[in-house]
């Protein structure tokens, strides 16, 4: 402890460390470092999770499938393997759609081929092209793709040209497939690679129509987690810009096939999806920003960054009008939480950007953020893309492809000069960048990749936050200690959290959590009273 | 009528079955101080980790050996054995559960020969049992996986033994609270017993005052080592493959009787068990139980105003859906359709029996259905309910059904752990729970808009 009474985060390391086998600690120790926003400090990342440790992570189907996938909603996503890998990513993810009264919409299905033994030893492309074919004749869909599980790669099927055949077969619908066996990479993140590839090589750039409107952006890693993506688009609506796609948060495949239209790229969440935006630029000539819609302030920050993108002074007043209208509002309802908020503490570990994006809104409570980390992140995402040249490319990210992308002689586009661009960085606007979280974030602050089981309950055991904010894999071992979890990758069943009424909503929300009476009933009275007659029993 | 998949369907399409290593998941958490496994990719882990947590609302702790491309190539081995070092120096268990997956199946993982080389290889640790199921998702489901992992832990601790006044009872996939209902109608018959595996504690614990790495309860290692000593098995299965069932496999090692029941829901179920009980233990049924089976029969003539009738749709695994057809057809109402993922052939002459005995057209036996067969099945029937797990919410909102959830998962409503339905108590919650439906139904569908009774 030092004076103050605070447990100091070096000793709370060294006691986490001490427990684990001597080549354990040595690894897990460069996961966990002690914050200093200034100086740049290393972590690992994007590492390989001890077997026997009981992690957040998933694979790398859950990430293509079930993350970058699976919120689209006219997409027949066919798994091609045994059953579990299919039920287990239906209907898991709380992404949410509006296929509008009449539209295609295959979210609430579960397409697998089943596989059984015989499959296994003589192989399951026959099995799997009637099973194509027969979601074809059922649904009509518009695209058809195909995620092969662990056995398919060792097996040999080959998905990619059954796909070919598919699709030539039909001619009206678009078939192909992600080599996204569950063994490949260290966590979900190889996931989002391999589904980023395929999106770009097989639907990016088939559809040149344009929809008009002045102002046409992307808005990328954004999954429509509790209708998020609904408040978005209203909002980009009202200030007259013109949503082309959103990979893929409420989306569809002629989104898409369109999305290279657009003129900016707004990256959201970096990690799962930085991949398109760089090959969107490469190709079709398309900038990227990253903004976050996490917070009031964030949003207003990230709006402004939009408008001046645009040099539209028409945008730029109306973005300014916006902002002042909400934060009023945003203001009016923080002021009455804030005092019951203020100076909580927070612990966040979850996701590949929200960790960081959520202290943003922690902070407007007025809340300390104790710790946070990602669960498939990679050193990037916590420091910033100045230190990719330096990421050594290991194994297990050696064997996801990298498409060489070159400029389209028919569709590139240069979106701003050199003078242009210049002028705008120079007014601050920074293309390509992201600084990461640890920046960010306090000194003294721990920042914890893959964090594990044991980590977590010695950071709570020593710190005591009053809310810790990561999945239900967590929720309900940290629950039984007395702390209230948040459940980031559902919300926990409540949202919208993006834009101004997102944030309204967050903080009423977080309210609820930090100052509910409910552990106060943990200790049974009678217990109290035991003990005293069992004192008075022993003095007697 | 009887529907085995009319034309052999390639794509499955919302499946009624999950996968082998979910079931043993589920059995290894019944356990005491249990740490299971998964051999294959940390997806597996994960995934069923997530099943099982959102359905229970607790902890589950569930390890996986992290399988990369290499390892896929070049065998588990080492990735298994780093693991079980890692579970014992955090858990220290004193069962390690290792079930396999559909990767380490494919590639021909010889887990048997890693466990004994890790035996070899650390004699002078205190080693945990280690125990070894082999659950390729690609052969059977979840059910398969739950009592292949019970037979695994049966032959790995059982040897013979003298035979003591005690029975063992292997369950089925139930709720936490039925199994506390199980054991207050075993301790009711005052004799003494083995139930395994007992999740009720480890998957419906109370608040920590201690941290706990393992949650309390189980069966524990002694416990099964002693099944061997019992006079009489029950196996709450009656759809079960002889070759995974740990109840044959005692008997044909041990020659201990082993009497299969269905799951008791509904009175004649019940009495089954009942039967058995009062055979295996010499005694009478206890006046508890009586006055409950009373009370309960009081309870059918109650409600049949309310449901007699009714045309219902059940889906669920094998042993569930029999259970529920004869619970339905008890109370008056008329099981149109069984179905269930399993390819259970057993269920046929069960089911066409009870059709007759309560003279209703025997139902259509639809097996090896998934949700979307299921789905067209009952666009042409005019059904009243369907009772199935949450999945089945997807044809329910559109066939603007009413759905009782029931099996696994429950992941759209509370309570799934609590939920009762075993014994005469457990049928008389669940009677409730359909009649109140048909009530709640009535009233919102009154013209008058308002109707008391």
């Amino acid at each position: 402890m030092n004076n103050k009474g605070i447990p100091i985060p070096e000793i709370i390391k060294d006691n986490i460390m001490s427990k684990y086998p001597a080549k354990v600690a040595k690894k897990r120790s460069k996961s966990m470092v002690i914050n200093d926003p200034v100086a740049s400090i290393e972590i690992q990342a994007n590492v390989r999770t001890i077997p026997g440790i009981i992690t957040q992570r998933g694979c790398s189907y859950a990430g293509c499938k079930g993350v970058v996938l699976g919120p689209t909603r006219d997409i027949v996503n066919l798994t091609h393997g045994p059953i579990g890998c299919g039920f287990y990513s239906w209907l898991t993810r709380r992404n949410q759609t509006q296929p509008g009264p009449d539209g295609e919409n295959y979210m609430p299905y579960c397409f697998s081929t089943d596989m059984q033994d015989e499959n296994i030893v003589f192989g399951g492309e026959k099995k799997l092209k009637e099973a194509i074919q027969e979601a074809y004749d059922i649904f009509h869909p518009k695209a058809i793709s195909i995620f092969s599980t662990c056995p398919v790669g060792l097996i040999g099927d080959d998905i990619h040209s059954v796909a070919v055949e598919m699709k030539e077969k039909f001619g009206d619908c678009n078939v192909f497939g992600f080599s996204c066996e569950g063994y490949k990479g260290v966590s979900q993140s190889a996931g989002h690679h391999i589904a980023n590839n395929q999106l770009f090589k097989h639907l990016v750039g088939n559809d040149d129509t344009n929809t008009g409107g002045k102002f046409r952006i992307n808005l990328l890693g954004e999954y429509n987690i509790g209708g998020d993506a609904f408040l978005l688009e209203k909002m980009f609506e009202d200030l007259g810009i013109t949503l082309v796609a959103t990979f893929s948060g409420n989306s569809s495949v002629t989104q898409f096939e369109r999305s290279h239209t657009a003129d900016l790229n707004c990256i959201m969440c970096h990690r799962s999806i930085n991949y398109v935006a760089e090959m969107m630029e490469e190709k079709y000539g398309i900038p990227w920003l990253k903004v976050n819609f996490i917070g009031a302030e964030s949003t207003a920050k990230s709006l402004r960054k939009i408008a001046s993108f645009f040099r539209d002074d028409e945008l730029s007043a109306n973005v300014e009008k916006m902002i002042t209208e909400k934060m009023a509002i945003v203001k009016e309802q923080l002021k009455e939480i804030y005092p019951r908020t203020e100076n909580k503490t927070a612990m966040l570990f979850v996701g590949g950007s929200r960790a960081h994006h959520y202290q943003d809104l922690f902070k407007e409570l007025g809340m300390k953020i104790l710790a946070a980390g990602y669960e498939f992140a990679h050193r990037d995402d916590y420091e910033g893309r100045e230190v990719l040249p330096t990421i050594k490319v290991d194994a297990d990210s050696r064997n996801i492809e990298e498409i060489k992308v070159e400029k389209d002689p028919a569709k590139y586009k240069e979106r701003l000069s050199p003078e242009e661009k210049a002028s705008l960085e120079s007014q601050g606007l920074q293309f390509n960048n992201y600084d990461g979280m640890m920046k960010e974030m306090d000194p003294k602050s721990f920042v914890i990749d893959d964090i594990s089981h044991w980590e977590s309950e010695e950071l709570i055991k020593t710190l005591k936050p009053d809310i810790f904010c990561a999945g239900i894999k967590e929720k309900y071992v940290i629950q039984k200690s007395g702390v209230p979890l948040f459940q980031m990758h559902s919300y926990d069943y409540g949202g919208p959290f993006a834009g101004f009424e997102g944030a309204v909503n967050f903080y009423k929300e977080i309210d609820r959590r930090v100052n509910t009476k409910v552990w106060g009933l943990m200790q049974a009275p009678w217990k109290k009273e035991a003990s005293i007659s069992a004192s008075l029993i022993k003095a007697s | 009528m009887i529907k085995t998949k009319e034309l052999p369907k390639e794509v499955t399409v919302n499946s009624c079955n999950l996968c082998s290593p979910l079931g043993a998941s589920i059995a290894f958490k019944g356990i005491k101080n249990c740490m299971a496994i998964l051999h294959g990719s940390q997806g597996c882990a994960t995934y069923i980790r997530r099943y099982m947590i959102a359905h229970f609302r607790e902890p589950v702790d569930i390890a996986s050996s992290s399988f990369t491309e290499d390892t896929a190539v070049f065998g588990g081995g080492e990735k298994l054995k780093n693991g079980i070092d890692n579970i014992i120096s955090q858990y220290n268990p004193e069962v390690i559960g290792i079930a396999t997956s559909c990767l380490s199946e494919t590639i021909g993982d010889d887990v048997s020969r890693y466990i004994q080389e890790y035996q070899k290889e650390r004699t002078a640790m205190n080693l945990p049992e280690i125990i070894l199921t082999s659950t390729p998702s690609y052969n059977g489901n979840h059910e398969t996986g739950f009592f292949k992992t019970q037979r695994a832990l049966v032959e790995h601790l059982c040897s013979q033994q003298e035979k003591t006044e005690q029975f063992t009872a292997f369950i089925n996939i139930i709720s936490p609270e039925d199994i506390r209902q199980l054991k207050e109608i075993f301790q009711s018959f005052n004799y003494s017993y083995i139930l395994m595996p007992d999740f009720s504690d480890t998957l419906d614990g109370g608040s920590w005052k201690e941290f706990n790495k393992i949650p309390p309860g189980g069966t524990s290692v002694d416990e099964i080592s002693r099944v061997s000593s019992s006079k009489t098995n029950i196996e709450f299965s009656i759809c079960i493959n002889s070759k995974i069932s740990p109840g044959d496999y005692l008997f044909e090692r041990f020659n201990i009787p082993n009497i299969q029941l269905p799951i008791p829901i509904g009175i004649k179920a019940t009495d089954q068990l009942m039967t058995a009980l009062e055979e295996i233990t010499n005694t009478t049924i206890p006046i508890n139980l009586e006055n409950q089976r009373r009370r309960l029969i009081d309870a059918y003539s109650d409600a049949h105003k309310y449901i007699f009738g009714k045309k219902v749709a059940i889906i669920g695994h094998g042993d569930l859906v029999y259970s529920l057809a004869s619970f339905i057809s008890e109370v008056g109402m008329i099981p149109l359709i069984c179905s269930t993922g399993g390819t259970h052939e057993k269920l046929i002459p069960l089911l066409t029996q009870i059709a007759e005995e309560y003279h209703y057209p025997v139902p259509q036996i639809c097996l090896d259905y998934d949700h979307d067969d299921i789905e067209s099945e009952l666009e042409g029937n005019d059904i009243d309910l369907i009772i199935g797990s949450s999945k089945a919410y997807k044809m329910a909102k559109k066939l603007k059904k009413p759905l009782i959830r029931i099996g696994f998962p429950i992941h759209d409503r509370f309570g799934a752990a609590a939920k009762l339905t075993i014994g005469y108590q457990g049928t008389r919650s669940l009677l409730n729970e359909i009649v109140n439906l048909f009530i709640q139904i009535q009233q919102d569908e009154n013209p008058v808009g308002y109707t008391y009774q």
